[in-house]
């Protein structure tokens, strides 16, 4: 067997593995810093085992070729030594034991891609539901509606305080008028004193016609019967005079009652107006406060749900490192595979007696590196240690 | 109606996220683990656009698409090819076979959204 083509295979193998274990030990630290908790918990502890496998299986294939086997150019030294046996043994347990940590990363990325589906899911949830039952205070929304009711209400609320101060203003116009009826309850008081006076003077006038009419004898009888009648219309006149008096009177006390019950409701009215705009003025300032402090709680609010949806798309990006690593742990288990399949030919050639077949490397190198998918693979293969992904690129139309 | 949208890819947590972004912004999805299995879910049904990884076991993505050109039913299907191949020769492979753009992993969700938008049937 070849050895020096084996070391080179088995070298570059290395490389290759210990780039996918380093990648896993970058899902480790991303599954610590989104913090899910199972998951984070068991990427953290693979990514640590994958370093290490992958460290000490670069470093025992080194220190073994440098430190004996690859000294041996002789197939039969290195049989009798055991390589062959030993990579026929082995590689089919390194290809197992990648599988493994190949599978359960991809069984794991997509629970946790599961995982933050949902948290996207329900955060968009809570964004809506938020905007429903906030009309949209944000100002990117409808916090502009919200300040445009507020101020409509403002102003709907200052027409009825207007209106209310016309009424007030219309009662106390009806107050000047009903002091004014007082001065013309004082003319019916004269009056009706100018009516008890005259109705005195008549019945007077009356009696000294009686008296006249008796000195005429028969001849002043029916002037008598006159005279008697004025007599009696005056007193009647009188009585009336002293009732329209005593009317007057009554009307002027309901007059003065009304005005004082008008005077007290007009005071108290005024008090309740200036309490109503200090109240209203308040309610209003306080109102404004509250929708200025969830207008802002709102746009904070939307800000940080689209930080945290801006994150969770970060986590997409980044969980789609797992389909490159697989891709370079497939390959490398492709190849370890067709080593083993090499290592077994010749060790059944070896066995039947017949000579072994040598191992072309540049054309097994060349082959290795016609598959390569991702950039990391070529830089690997070259020499140079490639860790990192490539950036999310841009999209190419045809 | 939502439109429909194939995902090919053998990788679970790929058509995961795939899933979840193309979900997030109101697309329904089929998945399908490779070329072969895709095939099979061209069985009539309305596909608005395809989007497919192109190395994959059994069928991969650039034999799938040119499969899929020759039924008539999905002939004028757009295709976007995701994958982490960047060569410029599987570029023109893919462009060949009939695939309208070609995006290389990892994608950042909103250029996917803004080219699934720019080529999906109406």
């Amino acid at each position: 067997m070849n050895l020096r083509g084996l070391k080179l295979v088995a070298l570059s193998a290395a490389g290759q593995v210990w780039a996918v274990c380093a990648g896993l030990g970058l899902f480790g630290a991303v599954a610590v810093l989104t913090g899910t908790a199972g998951s984070m918990v068991w990427a953290a502890m693979l990514g640590l085992a994958g370093i290490l496998a992958g460290s000490l299986l670069a470093y025992r294939l080194q220190r073994g070729f440098k430190g004996g086997y690859c000294q041996q150019d002789e197939p039969a030294e290195a049989g009798q030594l055991g390589l062959d046996a030993l990579c026929g043994e082995v590689l089919p347990i390194w290809n197992r034991q990648i599988e493994t940590a190949r599978s359960q990363t991809e069984t794991s990325l997509v629970d946790l891609s599961m995982c933050f589906g949902d948290i996207s899911e329900r955060l968009e949830a809570a964004l809506g539901l938020y905007r429903n039952s906030t009309g949209n205070l944000s100002s990117q929304g409808g916090g502009a509606d919200v300040m445009v009711m507020l101020e409509k209400g403002q102003n709907d609320l200052s027409a009825m305080l207007s209106s209310l101060q016309a009424g007030i203003k219309a009662k106390e116009a009806m107050l000047e008028r009903i002091r004014e009826m007082n001065s013309f309850v004082d003319e019916l008081k004269s009056m009706a004193g100018s009516v008890s006076a005259l109705a005195s003077q008549i019945n007077l006038v009356a009696l000294n016609a009686a008296i006249e009419s008796a000195w005429a004898g028969e001849a002043g009888r029916g002037f008598a019967v006159i005279a008697e009648e004025i007599r009696r219309l005056s007193k009647q006149s009188g009585e009336t005079g002293k009732q329209i008096r005593l009317r007057v009177d009554g009307v002027t006390q309901a007059i003065e009652g009304a005005v004082q019950i008008a005077e007290h409701y007009a005071d108290q009215d005024a008090r309740t107006m200036q309490s109503s705009e200090e109240l209203i003025g308040g309610v209003l300032k306080v109102f404004r406060g509250s929708v200025e402090q969830l207008t802002d709680a709102a746009t904070q609010f939307q800000h940080e749900g689209q930080a945290v949806q801006e994150q969770v798309s970060g986590v997409i990006v980044a969980l789609q490192f797992q389909d490159r690593v697989s891709q370079i742990m497939r390959h490398v288990m492709d190849d370890m595979a067709r080593l083993e399949s090499v290592i077994g030919e010749n060790r059944e050639r070896h066995a039947g007696g017949e000579p072994l077949q040598p191992i072309d490397v540049k054309a097994w190198l060349e082959q290795l590196s016609s598959n390569y998918t991702t950039l990391e693979q070529v830089d690997n293969h070259q020499g140079k240690q490639s860790n990192t992904p490539g950036n999310a690129t841009e999209i190419t139309f045809f | 109606m939502a439109k429909t949208i194939l995902i090919v890819d053998d990788s679970a947590s790929v058509r995961q996220v795939v899933g979840l972004t193309l979900r997030g912004a109101g697309y329904e999805v089929v998945a399908a683990e490779d070329g072969r299995d895709a095939l099979s879910k061209l069985d009539g049904r309305k596909l608005h656009l395809v989007i497919s990884d192109v190395n994959m076991p059994n069928m991969d993505g650039i034999s799938f698409v040119r499969e899929m050109k020759t039924r008539p039913a999905y002939k004028f299907t757009p295709v976007i090819m995701l994958t982490t191949e960047g060569s410029e020769a599987k570029k023109r492979d893919g462009q060949a076979a009939g695939a309208k753009a070609w995006v290389v992993k990892p994608f950042l969700p909103a250029q996917m959204l803004d080219a699934v938008s720019k080529l999906i049937l109406p």
